[in-house]
C-alpha cells in the first residue's frame, strides 16, 4: 500500500465510521499526521455541523396546513341538516301514523332531535380532538 | 424502512401513509432544508411546505421511485425553487447551542473551520454539511442530492482534503 492508497482508505474509513488501516501508518509518519488531522477535522465537523431538532410545534402546525388543504367533498353543516331533517320526517310520520295525540309525538319528537344533536356535538368534538 | 408505505398507499389509505412518512423523515428533510436554505426558522416553513406538497401528491404516486427518493426529490426541488426566489443567501452559522462550554480557543477553531466550509465549492459544501447533519449516512445524501454514492464520497474527500489544508493556513 502507498501514502495515496493509504490516504484514501483512511478517508474511506472516515465516511464507513471504520478503523483506519494500520499496516502502512505504522511505518509513515507522513501517513500518521494525515491520519490525525483528518480525525481531529472529523470530529470538529461533527461538533459545528449540527442542526437543531425540530420545533414541538410542527406536527401540530403541519397537521393544521394539511387540514385546511383538504377540501370537504360536502358542506361542513350537511351532517346537521340530515340529522334535523330525518328526525322531522320521522316525527311527522309518527304523529300521522300513531294512534297518540300529535302534539304530543311533536313534543317528544323535537325533544328526542335536541338530545341526539347535543350527542352528535359531544361524538364530533371529541373525534376532532383525537385526530 | 419505509416498506410498509406502498402498501398503504396502494390500499389508498393516504392518511397513514402520509403519517408514517412524516414519523420517519420529517427530521432528514428539516436537515436537508437546513443545508440548503441556512436558516433553521425559514427552513421549518419551508418543511412544512414540502410536506403539504407530499400530501397533495400521494394520490398520484406510481411506485417507480421508493417513497423516500421521491420524498427527497420533492425536497430538493422546493428547497432549490426557494433559493431562487431569495435574492440572497443568509450566512447563518449553524446551530451553536450545542457546541459544549469551551476556551477560546477551541471556538475560534470552530469558527474558523465553519468559514473554511463555507469557503468550499459548493457541491463539496452541501455535500459535506449534509453527510454530517445526516449523522453521515453517504447513502441518505446520496438520495437526497441524486448523486451516486461515488460521487458523494469523491466529494467529501476532496472537502475533507480541501478543509485540511485551509486550516493549516
Amino acid at each position: 500500500m502507498d501514502c495515496k492508497q493509504a490516504q484514501e482508505a483512511i478517508l474511506e474509513a472516515l465516511d464507513a465510521k471504520t478503523s483506519f488501516p494500520t499496516e502502512h501508518l505504522a511505518d509513515c509518519a507522513h501517513c500518521r499526521e494525515f491520519a490525525q488531522l483528518q480525525s481531529s477535522l472529523d470530529l470538529q465537523l461533527g461538533k459545528i455541523l449540527v442542526a437543531p431538532p425540530l420545533s414541538p410545534a410542527f406536527r401540530a402546525s403541519l397537521k393544521k396546513t394539511v387540514q385546511h388543504s383538504s377540501p370537504r367533498p360536502w358542506p361542513e353543516s350537511l351532517p346537521d341538516i340530515a340529522h334535523v331533517t330525518g328526525c322531522a320526517v320521522a316525527t311527522i310520520l309518527c304523529a300521522a301514523m300513531l294512534p297518540v295525540p300529535s302534539s304530543m309525538v311533536i313534543l317528544s319528537g323535537a325533544a328526542l332531535t335536541a338530545v341526539t344533536y347535543a350527542m352528535q356535538c359531544v361524538v364530533r368534538g371529541l373525534m376532532e380532538e383525537f385526530n | 424502512m419505509d416498506q410498509d408505505v406502498p402498501t398503504l398507499l396502494s390500499k389508498r389509505r393516504f392518511s397513514q401513509a402520509f403519517e408514517r412518512m412524516v414519523d420517519l423523515y420529517e427530521t432528514k428533510v428539516f436537515h436537508m432544508a437546513v443545508m440548503f436554505l441556512k436558516d433553521n426558522a425559514r427552513a421549518e416553513e419551508v418543511t412544512q411546505d414540502i410536506f403539504l406538497k407530499l400530501w397533495q401528491a400521494l394520490p398520484s404516486y406510481d411506485g417507480r421511485a421508493s417513497p423516500s427518493t421521491w420524498l427527497y426529490t420533492i425536497a430538493r426541488n422546493t428547497c432549490l425553487t426557494v433559493l431562487r426566489a431569495e435574492s440572497h443567501r443568509k450566512t447563518v452559522v449553524l446551530d451553536r447551542t450545542n457546541e459544549p462550554a469551551s476556551p477560546p480557543k477551541d471556538a475560534a477553531t470552530a469558527l474558523n473551520l465553519a468559514q473554511c466550509v463555507e469557503r468550499l465549492p459548493e457541491e463539496q459544501r452541501e455535500v459535506i454539511t449534509l453527510f454530517y447533519l445526516q449523522e453521515k449516512s453517504v447513502q441518505d445524501v446520496s438520495r437526497m442530492l441524486d448523486l451516486p454514492e461515488g460521487t458523494v464520497k469523491s466529494h467529501l474527500h476532496r472537502a475533507r482534503v480541501a478543509l485540511a489544508a485551509m486550516m493549516k493556513e
